[in-house]
């Protein structure tokens, strides 16, 4: 039972990379570019994956989640700017939604808003020291309110994603 | 041996609690991100206005250094400013009503796609050139054709 | 009515939730972990960019000083800046009688001086510059310029027998360094380090405020100019020798380098007799004020004691040798004619800016 246990989280973490970098590009896709006033800039879709993670498996896997997710991309062709913004973004995310989800009293819903939020500053932060120029945090209240409105929206996806993927291992198991 | 809904994971390892519903540590979140915001927005708004009557000028740095700074009433006559640097090259439009990117050769264009800039607080970012373009509400640190120091 | 109990259900996979009587306490931690987080990337930002600036002038080494800091440790850097200028001007004046100059004026082949070592290096550097220029720099001119007396109330063109009666005490051989830190001079023989302290002191502090942590180093030994900044251009303005509140053009220093600016001319310090002017820049083989045809000589570069020697050689040899000298030492200068023109190394090309009046040529 514990080596399926550990095969499934396996796959799991596996499959929620697959749905990270999916994500990745559907974002870019979806938002025509321009929309958003720093190229490169990601609101974050990707963290549905992140999240899923962390609640499914565990942490570590989500960092790597975080991590890989980013690395593939630059992989793929991806630009060294593009694989910077989403690698601190994504760990930036990663590190306050693990730290948060231990708080009781916080649900998937303030997790995901805090993560999407620091998502947001990190890549600020990228783009500050790319461009070397701090002005670039006047875009930051209106990056953040819309990172945390789609964190929101990225709660109520992993809510049954997770379900699902617990139904699916108990049934696995049984 | 399990909950038929229950959590999959009933090893050692420690998951997050799951928490489905929104609950009032949410509220705390929430809150929180609104008063970032609204501190930033604040802090933005505040500089904006103390520098309202003050004349415009259009600021262009490439890695951090200010390779153009000039009031915008400096250009009646529209030019078009050139950077040629290791990153690509870059053609800018300023005149005394708006400032644009004209042609850049970086594979995303995005910076073109920023349109016209006219009102202090506009920008543009073009992250592989390198290069920031910002309209700026003038102070008194205008410092063109300023010198730093007078070696005698 | 069919809600409630669904609810219930539902909170039993919650893991159970602890008792309520650390519910305010564990809000406000919450609370205060969150606004922690946010705050963080904004503490460091401001950490690093608040930059703290301050300048502060004095009277020293015969001059007015100005000292512009920018950086974190700008306070503490400036304090021990100014301390500094006052440790070598006590050691390095000659106008103190207490200084190691003036004691080195006494002393003799029987009773060398022991001197620190900062004034044995200048004093090396000098005599090595003397022979490098071939006395083109002196550093023992001081008899024939305590003659003349430039600066002071007694100012007069001397009489020919009295310049020639002391020329023979001036030569650098008269000065003799000795291991140790000694050294002592030729009977008669005088030195005077004016014409290289300053760029030397300004070296020492760029030297000393670079363990410190400064975005902009912007010293102004009168009119001696050492910079260096990190976090922008600097432009600096180098003075018209016709009018003292014009400037003959710019040099602009890319962020990142440091340099020092240092200028010679006759357009401040002179004696006027007769309606001749008499510059005080001496022609160390005759004594009296270098015949040239430059207003000014302006050298730019990485070493302040080069430069400020250098500055003055050229000065005194006219535009013609001072090329020629400029291009064979690598010297990056400006060379301030009468006509307007201003003779520029080719290396300096780009980064000089001619005002209105001046027009740039480029040698080398």
């Amino acid at each position: 039972m514990s080596m399926k246990r550990t095969a499934y989280d396996l796959t799991k973490t596996a499959m929620m990379l697959a749905l990270a970098l999916i994500l990745s590009i559907v974002e870019a896709w979806l938002l025509p570019r321009g929309i958003l006033p720093i190229p490169g800039f990601k609101l974050g879709l990707a963290n549905v994956a992140i999240l899923v993670t962390l609640y499914s498996v565990g942490r570590k896997e989500a960092l790597a989640v975080a991590v890989l997710r980013s690395v593939v991309v630059l992989a793929f062709g991806g630009n060294v700017i593009g694989f910077l913004f989403s690698l601190v973004g994504g760990v930036s995310a990663w590190a306050v939604m693990s730290l948060l989800s231990d708080f009781e009293h916080i649900s998937v819903y303030g997790v995901s808003i805090a993560g999407a939020s620091a998502h947001a500053i990190g890549q600020i932060l990228v783009a500050i020291l790319v461009t070397k120029t701090v002005y670039v945090i006047g875009y930051l209240p209106y990056l953040v309110l819309t990172s945390a409105f789609a964190g929101a929206v990225i709660a109520f996806l992993t809510i049954p994603v997770v379900k699902a993927l617990d139904h699916i291992g108990n049934e696995m198991i049984q | 041996m399990h909950k038929k809904d229950g959590q999959f994971n009933t090893s050692a390892k420690a998951l997050p609690k799951r928490r489905f519903r929104f609950c009032s540590g949410d509220v705390f979140v929430t809150l929180s991100v609104l008063l970032f915001c609204a501190i930033l927005l604040g802090g933005t708004w505040i500089y904006g206005r103390k520098n309202k009557n003050k004349p415009p000028y259009v600021r262009i740095t490439q890695d951090g250094k200010v390779l153009l700074e000039k009031d915008l009433r400096d250009f009646p006559e529209p030019v078009e400013y050139q950077i040629d640097s290791d990153h690509g090259h870059m053609v800018i439009f300023i005149s005394s009503e708006k400032v644009y990117v004209k042609e850049s050769d970086c594979p995303d264009k995005i910076c073109m796609h920023q349109g016209d800039l006219t009102s202090p607080g506009d920008g543009a970012v073009c992250l592989p050139n390198r290069v920031v373009i910002e309209i700026v509400s003038g102070d008194d640190d205008d410092t063109s054709g300023k010198v730093d120091v007078i070696a005698k | 009515m069919s809600l409630r109990p669904q609810t219930k259900k539902q909170d039993k996979n919650i893991p159970t939730e602890k008792a309520p009587a650390s519910f305010l306490w564990k809000r406000v931690r919450a609370f205060a972990v969150f606004c922690l987080i946010f705050s963080l990337p904004f503490g460091f930002l401001t950490g690093c960019s608040y930059e703290k600036k301050t300048t502060r002038s004095f009277f020293a080494l015969d001059t007015y000083i100005t000292i512009t800091l920018e950086g974190k440790d700008a306070d503490e850097a400036m304090n021990v800046a100014a301390n500094y200028i006052m440790e070598l001007e006590r050691k390095l004046s000659r106008q103190d009688p207490e200084s190691e100059i003036s004691s080195l004026n006494l002393s003799s082949e029987g009773s060398p001086v022991t001197l620190s070592k900062e004034t044995y290096d200048l004093l090396s550097l000098a005599v090595s510059y003397s022979e490098k220029t071939s006395g083109r720099f002196d550093l023992t001119i001081a008899p024939v310029m305590d003659l003349w007396g430039f600066g002071t109330e007694g100012a007069h063109v001397p009489e020919k027998s009295e310049i020639e009666k002391i020329l023979p005490n001036v030569g650098y051989t008269k000065v003799h360094l000795l291991s140790d830190n000694k050294a002592y001079l030729e009977e008669g023989a005088k030195v005077d380090l004016g014409g290289a302290a300053k760029g030397y002191i300004g070296d020492l502090l760029m030297e000393k405020l670079s363990s410190y942590s400064l975005s902009k180093v912007i010293l102004d030994l009168g009119g001696n100019v050492c910079c260096r900044s990190r976090s922008s251009d600097l432009t600096i303005g180098i003075v018209s020798p016709l009018s003292s509140d014009a400037l003959c053009c710019t040099y602009s220093l890319s962020s990142g380098s440091s340099c020092s600016v240092i200028t010679s001319g006759a357009y401040e310090r002179y004696i006027e007799e007769d309606g001749v002017r008499y510059g005080h820049i001496m022609d160390t083989s005759t004594g009296y004020p270098a015949d040239t045809d430059l207003l000014s000589a302006t050298v730019i570069g990485p070493d302040g004691t080069k430069g400020d020697i250098y500055s003055t050689t050229l000065f005194s040899l006219g535009s013609e040798k001072a090329m020629e000298l400029a291009s064979s030492e690598c010297l990056d200068c400006i060379l301030c004619m009468e006509n307007g023109t201003l003779w520029v190394s080719q290396t300096l090309e780009g980064k000089v800016d001619a005002q209105e009046g001046w027009t740039i040529q480029y040698f080398g």
